[in-house]
């Protein structure tokens, strides 16, 4: 089970709201890399992982996940305040605002709704654990991608902190792959599934 | 008194290393260094909500700190409001 912890694994304190990276932002909440993508990702590998470390390693970085989908939400919900109606219409926002007015929804940047194609837990181990690293580089990738755009200090300090956790969840898989091997024959890596055959 | 928004900060920058240190730890079980660590830590922390509590009152991070009234748990800040660097939170 989980329990609630009421706070911010990072403080967010946004000063100027600013819809137009608001709805860039919130590709980290319900994209294709997101963070609601992530944690779903790694809270279902869990049960087909053969070692308690790995699932160690999955429910912490999963349960993380859900931090870090708070504190996106947190960014949206404070850049998205007290919004004129010119400036949602100068900002780009008009589309995310008709169909959700301010409220958090996942979604990607490009509009799509969040969706769980974009991930897989496939009851492979070896297969997951390539996923996950995948997964780690190119949210980290899209974090880089916001940090060039975005300028204002207060958002750019929560974006920093989600970028360095991306490369400590990397380490932390990699391990995990690494320790899944070496408990397993070195002739033999992908000749089976060590979860089902 | 200790600034509350200062003493917050210091209390959750223990509060992850501790988390990072487990998850460390997940995929490093025999590391005594970092086992050694965490103690180290969990005492620091634990002076501090000790500090904060003489200042603030009860440190209320589940619901399972809530003693007297669950208004303890239901009043604002929640997590998502702003809050000033002088310790007033805005709930907006």
């Amino acid at each position: 089970m989980w329990q609630y912890e009421k706070k911010l694994q990072y403080p967010v304190n946004i000063k100027n709201p600013n819809p137009k990276l608001a709805g860039l932002i919130i590709s980290q909440y319900g994209g294709p890399d997101g963070e609601a993508g992530a944690s779903l990702r790694y809270l279902s590998q869990r049960y087909s992982m053969p070692f308690g470390e790995l699932k160690g390693i999955l429910t912490d970085v999963g349960t993380e996940e859900l931090a870090h989908l708070e504190m996106v939400s947190a960014i949206v919900y404070q850049l998205t305040r007290n919004l004129s109606e010119k400036e949602i219409l100068d900002s780009g926002f008009a589309p995310y605002y008709t169909d959700h007015t301010t409220g958090v929804y996942p979604v990607a940047a490009s509009g799509t709704p969040f969706n769980a194609m974009g991930f897989q837990s496939k009851g492979d181990p070896i297969t997951d654990f390539h996923e996950d690293l995948a997964a780690e580089q190119k949210a980290r990738t899209t974090y880089d991608n916001l940090l060039r755009l975005v300028d204002d200090p207060d958002v750019r300090e929560p974006l920093k902190f989600l970028r360095a956790r991306e490369i400590v969840h990397f380490q932390r898989f990699g391990e995990g792959l690494r320790l899944l091997q070496d408990r397993l024959n070195s002739k033999n890596f992908y000749a089976f599934n060590p979860s089902f055959d | 008194m200790v600034n509350r928004y200062d003493i917050e900060r210091r209390i959750s920058a223990y509060q992850f290393a501790l988390y990072d240190l487990g998850l460390f730890l997940d995929s490093h079980p025999c590391d005594k260094e970092a086992m050694e660590l965490r103690c180290v830590y969990q005492k620091k922390l634990q002076k501090l909500i000790d500090e904060y509590e003489q200042c603030y009152g009860k440190y209320i991070l589940t619901q399972q700190d809530v003693q007297e009234s669950w208004k303890e748990w239901v009043c604002d800040p929640w997590p998502w409001d702003i809050c000033k660097g002088d310790g007033r939170y805005v709930a907006i």
